[in-house]
């Protein structure tokens, strides 16, 4: 039976995942991921979906549009509860089904038992490609911030720099791409001995991290969550409260985050009196400068293409400086850029999403430095410590 | 506050002030009539003009608070590094300016003060420019056509994927001027003109299969210049964004390379599918 509500939902993917872990755990396929509670946090822009009364239908209407070649039987529905919507789809053939829980305004989460592999292929061909809806973009702070808040059981490492370089360029690079998964506790002195050597400190790029997590009050339930540098969390364990729990941690944390950007970063001329006074401030990425060639790799960040999804033709004065009228093609409006071998300088329009500034940073982190940090009137954007956000270490399972 | 962006006024002796910025704080009670100069362009004739305006010519020529300019006087700021040559200049004239520093990440006073311990103190130790970006003012009436392209063309690409109709000159201004309003009435007025010898120029090459001069409201009494959007791309469900988006980025890039290339200048295209820079040849940039 398909739940009709969240709680039902909860109720279904709870059972669902216990189940799932206790076959796993006696055939000892710890490692597959079909059958695995997935969710995806996502970014919907407020300004398309604010207003809605027919969110599937409306949803439906734009994931529709952007689809590519492959997805076919597309659909988008409601359920007894306003805020929860079904999304299904066939991905070359193979059925996708997500529950998309929009109790959040803007920040929503899909839930899906599809493999990956399948659910990843159907976000990419739909969610990736619309205009209304983004990733939740976790950068390498974030990621260490969910390492802290149960016990840390590895991570991933993933940097690439095909999307700033080439295929020569890339293939003349010290290290083009480097992907590495250490499991155990121990892996973050694995990350640490590469980070520290200096040889590969700027290819050292933290994008996923895998945390035990759960109630300490109830020692019988608890979650493995891996959790992805593109908002994705994959489940393992025996309590989907213990999954959404930590979800919905990273849900607010980011949400804040986002809200901190926006409200202070957005710049905009202010009437006062009879003038007018400047208000917001810029964001500036600092970086060590990429062994790639300056003019290639701003000339393809705004390429139009996935991840940066930034519009812009750059106007180069010298070998070491870009101005960049840009276009966010996520919510169509616009950012200011000016870029210098080792810094990016962003400014925010009126109307600009904060959203961008979290998707430039972590993917500026897996594609030209690891080290690359962003900062907002001096002070690290991700080292906001939203209120109420503090480390809870009472989750940490027995 | 910022009261002014290029408003002329009449000074005590009667003659013509325009400052490139003027701002008044009612707070200090102090206006400040803003000039940025490369160094060798510092005017003396210009510095006794402003050294001659009196709190009531700001008051009543550029329509300000009077308790937010019960004094007045200048600022000159010029580049990092070049303070103390300017304030020899200004000694061998007589006179006596605030000279500020203007580095890529800071303002600072260099020499000389306003007097004033709420301006001295922080200017002396220096302020953080990065809430100053070009684009409040993204170009002025000296900047190159190119320039003016590029701007236009993102509002272009923007108002297509809002998938509205038409553009209206009337809306330009305010969209790609933060500070729109606060540009006094000529500069607005050049602007608009400069904008709209552009766009009917785009659209009659680059963006002629996007764009076309709305006829039916040429026709109005009350003519506001106005484009329709003839083939909005972003409002086809079955396009590729990223395509649609690189297809104007490409018109954007030839258009750039078209009005550099009037100004007799040289410039290569960087190779790749994903690369639409453009870059001058050796060429400072204008």
């Amino acid at each position: 039976m398909r739940p009709t509500d969240r709680r039902e939902l909860a109720n279904t993917l709870h059972d669902r995942m216990a189940g799932s872990y206790e076959a796993r755990a006696r055939k000892d396929e710890h490692d597959a991921e079909d059958g695995l509670v997935k969710t995806y946090l996502l970014e919907a822009d407020p300004s398309c979906f604010g207003a809605s009364d027919d969110l599937p239908g409306y949803l439906g209407s734009c994931v529709k549009d952007s689809a590519r070649p492959g997805i076919t039987d597309l659909r988008s529905e409601a359920t007894d509860d306003s805020r929860l919507l079904r999304l299904s789809g066939r991905c070359h053939g193979r059925v996708a089904e997500f529950h998309i829980d929009a109790s959040h305004e803007r920040y929503w989460l899909a839930h899906t038992m599809a493999s990956s592999r399948v659910a990843d292929a159907f976000l990419k061909q739909t969610v990736d490609r619309c205009r209304q809806i983004d990733r939740a973009w976790l950068d390498v702070s974030m990621l260490e911030w969910v390492a802290q808040q149960g016990q840390f059981s590895g991570l991933g490492l993933d940097f690439d720099r095909g999307p700033l370089l080439s295929r020569e360029s890339a293939a003349s690079a010290r290290v083009d791409s480097m992907k590495m998964q250490v499991w155990g506790r121990s892996a973050r002195d694995v990350m640490e001995v590469l980070r520290t050597t200096g040889e590969f400190g700027p290819e050292t790029s933290l994008a996923k991290v895998k945390v035990r997590y759960g109630d300490a009050d109830d020692a019988s339930g608890f979650t493995i969550d891996e959790v992805k540098y593109n908002g994705k969390f994959t489940a393992r364990g025996t309590s989907f409260m213990a999954h959404a729990d930590l979800v919905h941690r990273v849900q607010r944390r980011y949400s804040r985050m986002i809200e901190h950007v926006e409200r202070h970063g957005r710049l905009r001329v202010e009437r006062v009196d009879r003038g007018w006074e400047f208000r917001g401030a810029c964001i500036t990425y600092q970086f060590t400068p990429s062994c790639a060639p300056f003019r290639e790799w701003v000339g393809r960040m705004f390429s139009c293409a996935l991840p940066f999804r930034l519009w812009g033709v750059p106007d180069f004065d010298g070998d070491d400086f870009a101005r960049v009228a840009a276009l966010d093609l996520h919510v169509g409006q616009p950012l200011d850029f000016e870029i210098a071998p080792d810094r990016i300088r962003l400014f925010m329009h009126e109307a600009s999403c904060g959203n961008t500034v979290l998707r430039l940073l972590a993917n500026l982190q897996r594609t030209l430095d690891a080290g690359t940090r962003a900062d907002m009137n001096g002070e690290s954007i991700s080292g906001v410590q939203p209120q109420g956000a503090q480390p809870d270490h009472s989750n940490v399972p027995r | 506050m910022v009261c002014w962006v290029e408003q002329w006024f009449r000074n005590s002796d009667d003659s013509r002030v325009k400052p490139e910025i003027l701002t008044a704080s009612p707070h200090v009670r102090h206006a400040i009539m803003w000039e940025w100069k490369s160094g060798g362009n510092l005017d003396q004739d210009q510095l006794a003009r402003y050294l001659a305006v009196r709190p009531d010519d700001v008051a009543q020529g550029a329509f300000v608070e009077p308790q937010a300019c019960e004094t007045v006087g200048p600022a000159v700021v010029v580049p990092d590094g070049l303070g103390s040559r300017c304030s020899g200049v200004l000694a061998q004239w007589q006179m006596e300016a605030p000279l500020l520093e203007l580095s890529d990440t800071q303002i600072r006073l260099s020499v000389s003060g306003f007097g004033i311990p709420e301006l001295d103190d922080p200017l002396q130790q220096g302020l953080p420019i990065t809430r100053i970006p070009i684009s409040y003012v993204p170009f002025d009436r000296e900047a190159p056509d190119y320039v003016v392209v590029e701007h236009l063309m993102r509002f272009v690409l923007q108002t297509m994927l809002e998938r509205r109709p038409r553009l209206e000159l009337s809306s330009m201004g305010g969209a790609l001027f933060r500070m729109w309003p606060a540009l006094a009435p000529s500069m607005r007025t050049e602007l608009e003109k400069q904008m709209e010898q552009l766009m009917a120029d785009l659209s009659a090459n680059e963006l002629a299969r996007y764009l076309e001069r709305d006829k039916a409201v040429q026709g109005q009494v009350t003519h506001v210049p106005t484009w329709a959007i003839i083939h909005n791309p972003f409002a086809d469900p079955t396009t590729d964004i990223t395509h649609a988006a690189r297809a104007l980025r490409k018109a954007t890039r030839d258009a750039v390379l078209r009005h550099k290339g009037g100004r007799q200048l040289q410039f290569r295209e960087l190779t790749g599918p994903d690369d639409g820079s453009v870059v001058p040849d050796g060429t400072p940039r204008a």
